[in-house]
């Protein structure tokens, strides 16, 4: 088989034809994007399916995984969220029920440590057998003399 | 933006060329509108026209390549775009009535399928474009050599293929 016959021969198939319909759909789409910034979709022989599938193929496109991952992490951020919420609410309810129980013991407790710490604040009042200070001018005896630590350390 | 009317010039006189490009590239009816029609969006948009450069139906061929790549690329890891358009079977040949000469088009069809995108596509420019390697490596930013290995391999495989049915035809 010489090859050129071949190539020649493929070559001379001839192709399928533009289909007219397309035509008027594709312009106008072109011409609306230039007018408005908007161009329509032509309606393709795709099912809905297939083009949500497109769609998304498009729109997670960069990173699929990525954006798979950051799904999944504000999944668990809502269920932890939630999860926190429910027991936080539990623990201010069960509170609530507690608080005047708590202040009634701590208002008992506070009583008693005060009758506990009276007795002994009465006695810390008692005066000092040491009699006070006189002024300077009036004490007695040679005044101190400050050794010098000089020579110790020479 | 372009002139009035330019769009639909362009259309006329490139538009078969460029949808029988994104057929046999793409191997799907609805990819092919969809690119065609993103095709159109941008020159109408671009304000440079294909009317200026030196070789518009090479310019267009390159801006439809760009396209259909850029489809694989968006769908490459969720779809397998590439194996899901070799995988279809749609007429890239005019119709015709005689059931002989309709099932030799079917097989070129079929055959042009197994082959690589890319290599299809080189396969394509060179052989219903008439394009040098030259034009189609500038066209597919590769080395003119390697276009030139494309097509031949994928001419081989082409002749592999179909073989048998050259044959009886001669």
């Amino acid at each position: 088989m010489q090859g050129d016959d071949f190539e020649e021969w493929l070559h001379q198939q001839p192709l399928r034809k533009l289909p007219a319909e397309w035509r008027n759909d594709i312009l106008s789409a072109a011409n609306a994007a230039t007018e408005g910034g908007y161009a329509p979709r032509v309606v393709s022989a795709r099912r809905p399916v297939s083009s949500l599938k497109a769609y998304l193929a498009v729109l997670l496109w960069p990173s699929p995984k990525a954006w798979v991952g950051l799904a999944a992490v504000w999944v668990l951020l809502i269920t932890v969220n939630h999860t926190a919420k429910d027991s936080s609410e539990s623990i201010a309810s069960s509170g609530a029920e507690a608080t005047s129980g708590m202040i009634m013991a701590w208002k008992e407790q506070q009583r008693i440590l005060t009758e506990l710490i009276q007795p002994a604040k009465t006695a810390s009042i008692q005066p000092s057998r040491q009699p006070a200070p006189s002024p300077r001018s009036e004490r007695s005896g040679a005044p101190r003399v400050v050794q010098s630590m000089g020579p110790s350390y020479v | 933006m372009t002139a009035p009317g330019t769009l639909e010039k362009v259309y006329d006189e490139h538009g078969q060329a460029l949808f029988a490009f994104l057929l046999n590239f793409t191997r799907n009816e609805a990819d092919t509108r969809d690119l065609l029609q993103e095709l159109f969006i941008k020159l109408a948009k671009s304000p440079h026209l294909p009317g200026e450069v030196r070789e518009p139906r090479a310019f267009l061929l390159r801006l439809a390549h760009n396209l259909a790549i850029d489809l694989i690329r968006r769908r490459e890891t969720r779809l397998r775009t590439h194996e899901r358009w070799a995988g279809e079977t749609l007429p890239l040949f005019a119709p015709v009535d005689e059931p002989d000469e309709r099932a030799f088009r079917e097989s070129i069809s079929a055959a042009l399928g197994d082959l690589a995108p890319e290599q299809r596509a080189v396969v394509h420019l060179k052989l219903w474009e008439g394009l040098t390697f030259q034009q189609i490596a500038e066209l597919m930013e590769i080395p003119a050599n390697t276009a030139a290995s494309r097509y031949r391999y994928g001419i081989d495989k082409l002749r592999q293929r179909l073989r048998p049915l050259f044959d009886e035809i001669k």
